[in-house]
């Protein structure tokens, strides 16, 4: 005997199924409302923050948007006011996590050195060299091509996930999930090396 | 048997009740024609956010008959 419950599950299912089929143009009618969200969350950070993250927050938001078509149920509300309070959660995790990742730090702090270098000594700093000096050239070696190539792109050449994408033929959400585990791995291969080293001496 | 004439006020309220619902296609599946009224509300609210033909309420519905058959 199928209960009422099990009946209209599997309605909501077929449905959502179909309906994730055109997530984009879901994304395209909510986009101006999406920057709206990203706008006034920007304006809630530090100067040095907002200036530098706004790119990257609008991804977070537009990724977190298409994860919550995948888990919004209409039997109780509207789209809109559910994926609202998502969006601001995911760009507070998206800061906190990227606030706690030494990899990701530790390039911004290697580039903006460099340019104060530069400023002061009226000299070119190139990045091969800085990378040397710090490992993580060697650490790279242990990932693969795309992600590589993600590394590259993203801490490098200072690209969004969606130019990344648009390089190396993948989706926004696909290069977020790869710069992730990318830098995880990275993370691991520095701390091994520091252990190496200590024993050394 | 008699025969009762109904009001003309009687009339118009239950045309107006009847009016709100639409009876589900001929043909259909028992389980889903026990739960039309939730799949067309459920349709609506999905179709509302995405322009597209085959997303659209009646393509949704469409979709329902066939899963179901």
């Amino acid at each position: 005997m199928v209960s009422r419950k099990e009946i209209e599950d599997r309605i909501l299912s077929i449905m959502r199924e179909e309906f994730l089929k055109h997530s984009d143009e879901t994304l395209a009618k909510y986009q101006s409302q999406i920057e709206s969200t990203v706008k006034w969350y920007v304006s809630t950070l530090p100067r040095h923050i907002a200036s530098s993250e706004a790119n990257d927050l609008e991804q977070e938001a537009k990724i977190a948007f298409v994860e919550c078509l995948k888990t919004w149920d209409p039997r109780v509300g509207e789209l809109w006011p559910y994926v609202s309070m998502r969006l601001k959660g995911s760009m507070q995790d998206y800061l906190r996590k990227r606030g706690s990742d030494p990899v990701a730090g530790l390039y911004e702090w290697i580039t903006s050195a460099a340019n104060v270098y530069m400023a002061f000594n009226d000299k070119s700093v190139v990045h091969e060299e800085v990378d040397k000096l710090c490992h993580i050239d060697s650490a790279v070696k242990i990932l693969d091509d795309k992600e590589k190539q993600v590394i590259e792109g993203y801490y490098k050449k200072d690209k969004t996930f969606k130019e990344i994408g648009q390089d190396i033929g993948l989706s926004e959400s696909q290069v977020s999930r790869i710069c992730k585990e990318a830098t995880v791995k990275l993370r691991i291969a520095l701390r091994n090396e520091e252990d190496l080293v200590r024993k050394a001496h | 048997m008699t025969i009762r004439k109904v009001s003309e006020k009687d009339l118009r309220s239950r045309l107006a009740a009847a009016r709100g619902i639409e009876a589900p296609p001929i043909g259909i599946s028992p389980l889903l024609r026990a739960a039309w009224g939730f799949a067309k509300k459920m349709a609506h609210s999905f179709a509302k956010e995405t322009e597209n033909a085959e997303s659209s309420e009646k393509g949704l519905l469409k979709l329902l008959v066939k899963k179901f058959t």
